[in-house]
């Protein structure tokens, strides 16, 4: 027990001479990669529940209401997570915070992890989307939310993909025994 | 899970008493990254391989071993 209150507070007096000293820790980056994901995932609710807002929404509805409502959470969600994740600008290198590449291995992993399936769904979500989008019956299909909504779609989804598989990756959820 | 490789991380760890933060912090790494490589659900390099087996004074083989 003395032992713990002994690590811990190594650990907390560690953690904060890194920080005055500007060291890029690990922790440090993996802090800054959920930020990431959380803004993605804020990014995703705000134009999936404005796609919503057009498919069930009539206007002056609970429903629209609670959509909207749902939608400016997300603008200030995404607002409030880049405000906090401009702290890190200092103690992450440029190049991790600006192209997602880390020096922690597993916090590298999890943001190549994300980034190549968000990839792969912009990327063929934006193919059917290019190749289908001058159909008169896809257009159709799309009239609810149109091609733009289509569009907001498919950005919501790549988006809350990225954020929900950071999130996931980076669950504490392991014992240190 | 890698269910090619096998690791004896924990038993090196329970036997220098360390915890995996402090081994993270030896060679330079996130406990994440030494929980997760642990668990097996992350393969390493072979440089951290290395630094592991290094800091517990023993060959690579005896830190990780295919199954």
């Amino acid at each position: 027990m003395e032992m713990d209150e002994t690590r811990n507070k190594t650990n907390e007096s560690r953690k904060q001479i890194n920080a005055f000293l500007g060291v890029v820790t690990a922790e440090v980056e993996q802090q800054y990669l959920a930020y990431t994901g959380k803004i993605s995932v804020a990014a995703a609710i705000f134009l999936l529940m404005s796609v919503a807002q057009d498919f069930f929404g009539d206007k002056g509805s609970v429903m629209y209401w609670v959509l909207g409502c749902t939608m400016l959470a997300g603008v200030i969600l995404v607002f409030w997570f880049s405000i906090k994740s401009m702290k890190f600008y200092r103690y992450t290198n440029r190049l991790g915070f600006w192209s997602l590449k880390f020096q922690d291995e597993y916090a590298d992993y999890v943001s190549a992890f994300s980034l190549r399936t968000t990839c792969h769904i912009l990327m063929y979500g934006g193919f059917l989307l290019a190749i289908l989008g001058d159909s008169q019956w896809f257009l159709e299909s799309l009239t609810p939310i149109g091609l733009t909504g289509a569009i907001f779609v498919l950005l919501g989804g790549a988006m809350l993909t990225h954020g929900v598989l950071i999130l996931w990756k980076l669950r504490e959820d392991d014992a240190d025994e | 899970m890698n269910e090619e490789l096998d690791n004896h991380i924990h038993k090196l760890r329970l036997q220098h008493k360390l915890s995996q933060q402090e081994l993270a912090d030896a060679i330079g790494v996130s406990r994440k990254t030494i929980s997760t490589v642990e668990t097996g659900r992350f393969t390493p390099s072979v440089v951290i391989a290395l630094k592991i087996a290094a800091h517990f004074e023993v060959p690579v083989e005896q830190v990780f071993a295919l199954k």
